[in-house]
């Protein structure tokens, strides 16, 4: 057995390294402890994915990055730096410069992410004025340029257009085009194909590819699909309860997952060719509201493999060869004495 | 656009004409407008029925309906049995009156429940909010008639910087203008924050922000100019309500405009003459009513006149 070592690996050249974040919501005298201690680098040019069903925290993650949760939520001992800057201590001044500039975020719903009252060019021209200070004529260029660049056919003709008037996957190649006028250093797509066809879904996640690629773009996409995610990923976090339980590649993930977690959400998806007879495999139980900042495995309750020190302590995120795992089982009971 | 406009116009004419009879019989088969005005001025009962006969109130209903409605269709409304004129110049003359007082309320309402709407959703929950959201229930449940009097005795009586009533300067418009605009100003205020915090919780506000927008821009821009929207088609509700709802502030405040003549009329039993009034602000909520679908279309990219 390999070395195994208590922190993601450390990239030199990283861009975005979040350490330890941990966010809570105060409402009406109670408080959810959404995301728990999540750590992850991320370096120029990767991307990764995170997975997780609804609740898991994943898009808490994504917003409080951006700075961007609600004003009811705490973010409580964690650094989130971009390039060496720590983005939780900047004035709202200078995090707005980092907004659009530096990280831009494309959300799932392109039907309510646009303003239905202005139209794409409308939209364009406000972005790129505010980055770039492009007006008039050379707005125009830029606009008709961004928008051939994510691939929507007659950009000239589609600028007048509102967006009532375009269909979701030409919506959602709008919110990219406007996403990447800023030209940002990082992408964060929040479930940017759940609202789609499966046949549009695939479009966008190619588009997304070879964005990163063009742009030199680092990209964190959040999905509740580890197929999505896995498309386009070269890591993988699994969060559940508001904790990573499994970090790796997508490969990795797919293939050997060593979290009871991820075993039992890839056994959950559905075969296309599958014998219709068989059920679906669906985990038993559902994921619980955490009144707690947790101090046991959260997944305990739902787990086939589950170990009496499961529910009493809480595994730490230890990585094997690049694999990270927080799972008392796959870290052995003697992983205890490690945090 | 055409055919829009032509639907528009073929509506109106139905509402005005369901208007119209529904007047008509309402008030015609109340009683008789002859022996009511005139047994109380001590006539004979030969009298009265040779002045209902010459008036043609002796003929049976629906002859005097067929009359009345081909008559108005051609634009005369009758005479007046109190004054004894054309009805439709009588309501004419005080048509202007109304229009001012509505419009003053009108601007009143925007001016206050704009900002009010506006601040109340900006910092929500707070104590400011929360005061003018109880402001804006009071203002939505007192009555006009108990407003009216309270605002006569402070402004009029004890400080006594405002006419009581009647228009003979500009500045009897303010306080019957006030006591109109408190309904619409405590509904518009309600609805705007509600309209407001809904937008607020949308996505394309929080992509707005994601995208860098100052703070001011996304109020301006993003909320505050998409939750306008619905509180348009409430304030072209509300002035219609204000055109031809005034009866009572009207005649509180003994304001010459439309509402008090449709009052008296009736009080002296002057069929002509309500029939002239209800008509004529029929046809102005039902102008308002277009024109707000109008100003509703070229805001809003989402609607279609068609």
């Amino acid at each position: 057995m390999a070395e195994s070592v208590p922190v993601a690996p450390q990239d030199a050249a990283s861009l975005l390294s979040v350490r330890d974040l941990s966010v809570c919501f105060h409402a009406k005298g109670e408080t959810v402890h959404a995301v728990n201690g999540v750590s992850f680098d991320l370096a120029r040019g990767e991307a990764i994915g995170i997975v997780g069903e609804s609740g898991s925290g994943k898009s808490t993650v994504a917003l409080a990055i951006m700075q961007l949760l609600a004003p009811a939520a705490e973010i409580s001992g964690s650094h989130v730096t971009l390039e060496g800057r720590d983005l939780l201590a900047m004035n709202p001044r200078a995090m707005r410069q980092v907004r659009g500039r530096e990280i831009a975020l494309v959300f799932q719903d392109p039907m309510t992410a646009l303003n239905p009252v202005l139209t794409v060019g409308q939209h364009m021209q406000e972005a790129l004025y505010l980055h770039e200070g492009l007006k008039g004529q050379a707005a125009f260029i830029r606009s008709v340029e961004l928008l051939n660049l994510v691939g929507i056919a007659a950009p000239e003709s589609r600028l007048s257009a509102y967006p009532h008037q375009l269909s979701g996957g030409m919506r959602q190649r709008v919110m990219i085009a406007l996403a990447v006028s800023g030209n940002p250093k990082l992408l964060i797509a929040d479930e940017p194909t759940t609202a789609l066809d499966v046949t549009i879904q695939a479009q966008i996640l190619q588009l997304l590819a070879r964005l990163r690629d063009e742009l030199d773009m680092s990209i964190i996409l959040v999905s509740h699909d580890l197929g999505v995610v896995a498309s386009l990923s070269d890591r993988v976090l699994v969060m559940y309860g508001g904790t990573v339980v499994e970090d790796a590649t997508a490969e990795q993930v797919l293939l050997y997952p060593k979290h009871p977690y991820t075993s039992a959400l890839i056994a959950a998806r559905p075969e296309i060719d599958g014998d219709r007879d068989v059920p679906l495999r669906a985990i038993p139980g559902a994921a619980g509201r955490q009144c707690e900042p947790p101090s046991s495995c959260s997944f305990a309750p739902r787990c086939p493999e589950c170990m009496d020190v499961c529910s009493q302590s809480l595994p730490p995120l230890l990585f094997v060869n690049g694999h990270g795992t927080a799972c008392w089982k796959v870290s052995g009971i003697d992983g205890e004495r490690i945090p | 656009m055409a055919r829009f406009l032509a639907r528009r116009l073929i509506l109106a004419f139905v509402v005005v004409f369901a208007v119209a009879s529904l007047t008509f019989f309402a008030l015609n088969l109340s009683g008789d407008p002859i022996s009511n005005a005139l047994s109380d001025a001590g006539a004979s009962e030969e009298q009265i029925a040779a002045v209902r006969h010459q008036m043609g109130y002796d003929r049976p209903i629906i002859v005097r309906y067929a009359d009345f409605i081909f008559s108005a269709g051609r634009g005369d409304f009758g005479r007046s049995i109190f004054y004894g004129e054309e009805t439709l110049p009588l309501v004419v003359a005080r048509f202007p009156y109304t229009m001012i007082l509505a419009g003053v309320a009108m601007l009143i309402t925007v001016l206050v429940a704009i900002p009010l709407g506006i601040l109340a959703a900006t910092f929500p929950d707070s104590l400011l909010d929360r005061t003018i959201v109880t402001l804006a229930a009071l203002g939505q449940s007192v009555p006009i008639f108990v407003v009216g009097p309270i605002l006569i005795l402070i402004f009029s009586v004890h400080l006594a910087i405002l006419p009581v009533s009647g228009a003979e300067s500009l500045w009897s418009v303010v306080l019957p203008a006030v006591t109109l605009s408190f309904y619409p100003m405590a509904r518009i205020t309600r609805l705007l924050r509600a309209s407001m915090l809904e937008v607020t919780g949308s996505e394309y506000v929080l992509t707005a922000r994601a995208r860098g927008f100052s703070e001011f821009r996304v109020v301006l821009r993003y909320i505050s100019n998409n939750a306008l929207l619905p509180v348009l088609t409430v304030l072209g509700l509300q002035l219609g309500n204000l055109l031809g709802g005034a009866v009572i502030v009207e005649t509180v405040f003994a304001w010459p405009g439309i509402g008090s003549l449709t009052r008296d009329a009736l009080i002296n039993s002057d069929f002509p003459l309500a029939q002239a009034a209800v008509i004529v602000i029929a046809i102005a909520v039902v102008v308002v009513n277009f024109l707000t679908d109008v100003v509703y279309a070229l805001v809003d990219p989402r609607i279609r006149l068609s």
